[in-house]
This record gives structure tokens, sequence and C-alpha cells, in this order.
């Protein structure tokens, strides 16, 4: 019996020829990624405990921002300093203004998650990381302190379900489509098992957008997702990674659960909500419903590929004078590159609100700087739409795409964002 | 370890939102686990919080801890506020049981226990032994042992009290205590 992708990871972190689903292993953690609001900090100062490993160590700050959220900002960011330098943890290390964004997006684009290596990460969406061909769990509840003591990670090695993907996604949808066509199709039996991405159409996306689709893991209910190491990837990370890797693939006799065929020519734009993440249309079904806001970035979009698309969108038109828009960059890196060729200017353009990289106005607990009324709606691309997520408990967030955000930000309502994108798709 | 309890069960698949409906979130979010204990089960097994006692067992003959991962810490929490032994089932969803185990909770797949014991039975599990004692009836059955790594971590209550007690981790605590008082004394 061959090995899955997930089972050939974790045999080389426990140091163990070979593995199966079921075993019980600890698995030694290459990289652990935290963001700026995380507890384990306290718990080791107060305690008088040291790190496993400081340089294996990456804070990242996104969830604190210095504008919106300035007491947050000044309380926790000093702390992480403070705690780096009495570990030992290198500064640079520390992703701090300038360098910043989210947890498990700068580890990816500074080049420490690497093919075959275990990552774990403190923010709940960090099997995003999962698209660098490694596998990359979240550490739920408590799991981080056990990590930054230890360095090793408990599992059970999971079951795997593969996804082969043929064809190409069509013009103007994006990973955050995808994810969502997964939780609906999926959401019944995944059941935290391990999705493997396989097939030809794998070569055609992105790796913005397998970033995209591996940020909705946790959603889809799988433990994490693992994309292969193909000839993109390794594009990608020839200039960034820090150190020798080796890809894995998975063996030809690997046991699946299940295996799941789709031809990616079939997705299409999908809205989520309200209030129900697994509530999934076509935006053709919820279009024309009003909104008073419009939401783009967050860890599940952000990235390049969804604000050039996005501003692909928006070119030419402004933003329905119902409707205030923010839209925050995923990294500092990202906001630079969109800066550069030109985005934000047409967000700007258009009447939206660019702000300093982060988690934007996804944040949890009220403090969305889009700060939403009760009888207010907003569609967003952020991870999720629980009541009250974004303001108040009466509010109702639907979530799509970068593409259905900007062009339900000029309609004043949700909006299919294919006649807006006719003769623009790629040009920019 | 030996563990002893009244059996409440279900026969049902039970999702982290049945443990804790997702409409007393707000608790959840304030780590209000007391409050949220209230409110456990209250749609699923209306009488449980009410009546539930320390020690109980709750035994799912299906799957256990399905759906949103935001409500797993207050359902795992809200399980460890009332006292549960253990929840045992059928299948476990493997999210959920990491975020119980990491919390302290014990929670394991035991499709043997399922026939032998029903609501309001008094069972006894000895994970040691991998022996499942209904007291009520007085059968036994043999389970699938639970691999030492997991029991050393229900032994410990949870990954960070097993982690601070790894030999490893303590020797790197008093290294680094011994260094500091080992410190020249300050000038002063």
């Amino acid at each position: 019996m061959g090995s899955t992708m997930t089972a050939k990871i974790l045999a080389r972190a426990a140091g163990k020829d070979v593995v199966a689903a079921g075993d019980v292993l600890l698995a030694d953690v290459d990289v652990l990624t935290v963001p700026d609001a995380e507890r384990f900090i306290d718990v080791f100062v107060d305690e008088g405990l040291r790190v496993w490993d400081p340089s294996r160590i990456v804070f990242c700050f996104d969830h604190f921002f210095a504008d919106w959220m300035p007491s947050g900002a000044v309380r926790e960011h000093p702390k992480i300093h403070r705690f780096s330098e009495d570990q030992g943890i290198p500064r640079d290390q520390i992703y701090d203004l300038d360098r910043n964004g989210l947890s498990h997006q700068v580890p990816v684009e500074e080049g420490w998650i690497l093919p075959g290596t275990v990552s774990i990460g403190a923010d709940t969406q960090s099997a995003t990381m999962g698209a660098m061909n490694c596998f990359s769990m979240p550490a739920l509840s408590s799991g981080t302190t056990a990590v930054a003591l230890t360095g090793k990670w408990w599992i059970v090695v999971p079951e795997c379900i593969r996804v082969n993907l043929t064809g190409a996604l069509p013009a103007g949808v994006l990973g955050k489509d995808v994810a969502y066509r997964l939780i609906r199709d999926m959401g019944g039996f995944v059941d935290g098992r391990v999705l493997e991405f396989a097939g030809p159409g794998v070569a055609s996306l992105p790796i913005d957008v397998r970033m995209g689709i591996a940020n909705g893991a946790i959603q889809i209910g799988a433990q994490t997702v693992v994309f292969p190491g193909d000839q993109r990837l390794l594009d990608y990370l020839r200039p960034r990674a820090r150190a020798p890797f080796v890809t894995v693939e998975p063996d030809e006799d690997a046991p699946y659960y299940r295996t799941i065929d789709y031809d990616l020519s079939t997705f299409e734009c999908l809205v989520s909500g309200p209030h129900e993440i697994d509530l999934i249309r076509p935006v053709s079904e919820v279009a024309g419903t009003k909104v008073h806001a419009a939401n783009i970035g967050s860890c599940s979009s952000g990235r390049l590929e969804d604000l050039k698309l996005a501003a692909e969108v928006l070119e030419g038109h402004v933003i329905h004078s119902d409707v205030r828009m923010a839209v925050t960059p995923i990294s500092a890196s990202v906001m630079r590159a969109a800066e550069r060729t030109g985005i934000l200017d047409v967000f700007r353009a258009a009447g939206a609100v660019v702000s300093e990289p982060g988690c934007g106005g996804c944040y949890h607990g009220n403090r969305s700087p889009i700060q939403l009324q009760d009888d207010e709606v907003c569609i967003s691309t952020s991870v999720e739409n629980l009541s009250g997520r974004m303001g108040g408990v009466g509010s109702q967030i639907y979530l799509g795409s970068a593409a259905v955000v900007a062009a339900s930000a000029i309609g004043g309502a949700i909006t299919d964002p294919a006649p807006y994108l006719e003769g623009k798709v790629g040009v920019r | 370890m030996k563990l002893n309890g009244r059996v409440w069960k279900l026969e049902r698949d039970v999702t982290a939102t049945d443990l804790f409906p997702a409409r007393f979130d707000k608790l959840g979010m304030k780590r209000n686990w007391a409050e949220c204990a209230e409110h456990l089960l209250e749609d699923a097994y209306p009488q449980f919080a009410a009546d539930v006692a320390p020690g109980d067992f709750l035994v799912v003959d299906g799957t256990v801890g399905s759906g949103h991962a935001h409500y797993f810490g207050a359902a795992v929490m809200s399980c460890r506020e009332v006292g549960l032994s253990a929840v045992l089932a059928t299948n476990v969803n493997g999210m959920f049981f990491r975020s119980a185990t990491d919390l302290g909770l014990k929670v394991w797949t035991f499709p043997e226990l399922m026939p032998l014991v029903e609501s309001g039975h008094q069972l006894e599990l000895d994970l040691d032994a991998a022996l499942a004692s209904n007291m009520t009836t007085g059968v036994t059955a043999r389970l699938t042992p639970v691999p030492e790594l997991i029991q050393e971590i229900f032994s410990a209550g949870g990954t960070t009290a097993w982690a601070k007690s790894r030999p490893e981790v303590l020797a790197r605590t008093r290294a680094h205590r011994e260094s500091l008082s080992n410190a020249e004394p300050l000038q002063i």
C-alpha cells in the first residue's frame, strides 16, 4: 500500500519510514507562525518557560492595526518584541509595520514554508499554507503553547480525500469561489479528513488562487489541504525559499477515503450567507439584495490576484453613493505591488478607502472598521459571516469573491461581476 | 486510568453546535464557560444540562464534533465545565478530537461500546486495560486500546500540561532559571 502526501510528510517529521491513517505520531514542527493576538506569550512569561527553538517561530502583526485599533497594537506589539528579545527570537522574525501581514501569508511570501515540511499556525486559517506542498494546520484552542514548548505536533494520521482537477477556471472566478463549491459539495463527508489536490487542472491555478482555496479548509471541514509540488510552485519558491527542500507526491496506490473529480471550467461565482457559511448560492440567486457596505481583504482574499480582478471590475466606475467600501491588502508586500501597478489608485478613484495591510474588516469581536449597524447588509470577501462578526447582531453579512464585492459596491446591491469584466480580464 | 459515571446516550450525530448552540456565541466569545455550560445540548437533549453530574459519560452512537470549528472551544469547555468523564462515540471528527484533547476533554472512538450501554446505566471505563464494564447489567467488553501518547495527554489534562511535564521542557526551564540565579548580581 502506498502513501498519501500527508502520510509521507508526517512520516518524515516523526522519523518513521512509513505511517498509515490512524497511527498516532509526534511530528517535528519546522515553523510555528503566530499572529499578534495570541495568549501563549502570557503563559510563558508568567511561568518562566522557554521556547523549543527561537529560530523557528515567526510573528506577524495582522489583527491589531495601528490606525484602527491603536489600543490593541500598543498593548500587543511591544509585548511580542519584549518576549522575542527575552527568548532569543531574532528581530527579523517579527514582521512588524511595513513588513507585516497575515500570519499564514507573510511566512509563505518570505520563504519560511517549504514543501515536505510541517508548519503549525496559531491562527484558525493556517491551513492556507498547505498550498506550499506541506502539512500545515491551525493550532486550534490551546495547542500553540505545547508547540512552542516542545516543537512537536501530536497527530492521529488523518485519512485523505483526493480532489482531482481538470480544465481551468473561467475568467472572473477566484479561489474563494472554489472553496465555496467545496463547502457546498463536500461539507457532509469531509469530517476532519485532509484534502489532497491532484490532476492536470492544478497547473492552471496561480499560487494566490491555491492559497485562497486552501484558506477555506477549516470551513470545508478539513484538517488541512495539500497541493502538489508542481513547476508553478517551484517557480514561486525559487527566489524565496530559505532552505533546500524536497517536494512530495502521492504514490500511485495511495489510499484515499474518496476521490472527487472536478472540471474547473464548471465553477462560477458563489455567495455564502447570511449568517451561515454553508448557505451557498450562485450570485444570480441573491443578486439585487441591497448592500450598505463592501469589504475586500482578509486572509481568504486580499491577495494580488483578488485585488487585480476587483480593480478590473471597478475601473471606470464609482462606488454607489449608499455604499461605504474598505480594501485591505493581505500583506505589506502585496500592498506595495498593488500600489506599484496602479491597482490601489483604481480603488481610491472609485471611492474606496484603502487601509494598511492586515485582517481588515474581518477582525472578530465587533471591532471591524466596517461597524455594521443592525439594519445593514454587507458584502465581504472575509472569512466569517456569523451574526455580529462585523458589528450589530442584526446586520447581515454575505461573503463572495473580490470580483463579486467590487461589482456589488458599484451596483449598491449584490451583483454578478461578469458584465463588468467583459473585455477587461487580464488587461491589468 | 479508570473512569466511572452514569451514561447519557444519544443515537444520532452530535455536532459542535448541538453541544453548544450557535445562538449563545457571545458567551463563548467572552469565554464564560459556566454560562456556556448551562446551554450544553440544549436543543438535542433538553434535560441534559440541568441533570448531568460530574463524572457522567456522554455516549454518542454516531459522529461527534462535526461542524464549525469556531464553536469547538465553547462546546469542549462546556463539557469540561459540567465535569463529563469523557465523550465516547462511534466516530469522532478529527478536528474536534484535536480541540477536545488539547483542552483536556477525553474524547475517543469506541464503536464497541454502543451495544453495551443505554442512558442511565453506570459505566466503568478502564483505559489502561481497554475494558468497559456496565455496572448496571454486569456486562463487560474489550475495547480497542487508546494509544499511549493519547493516554499521556488525557492523564496530564490537556496538551499544555502534557507539554510542560515533558523531560526536555522541564530541563530547559530549570537550566534557564539556574542561569538567571547564577548571573552576576547587579552593581548598584
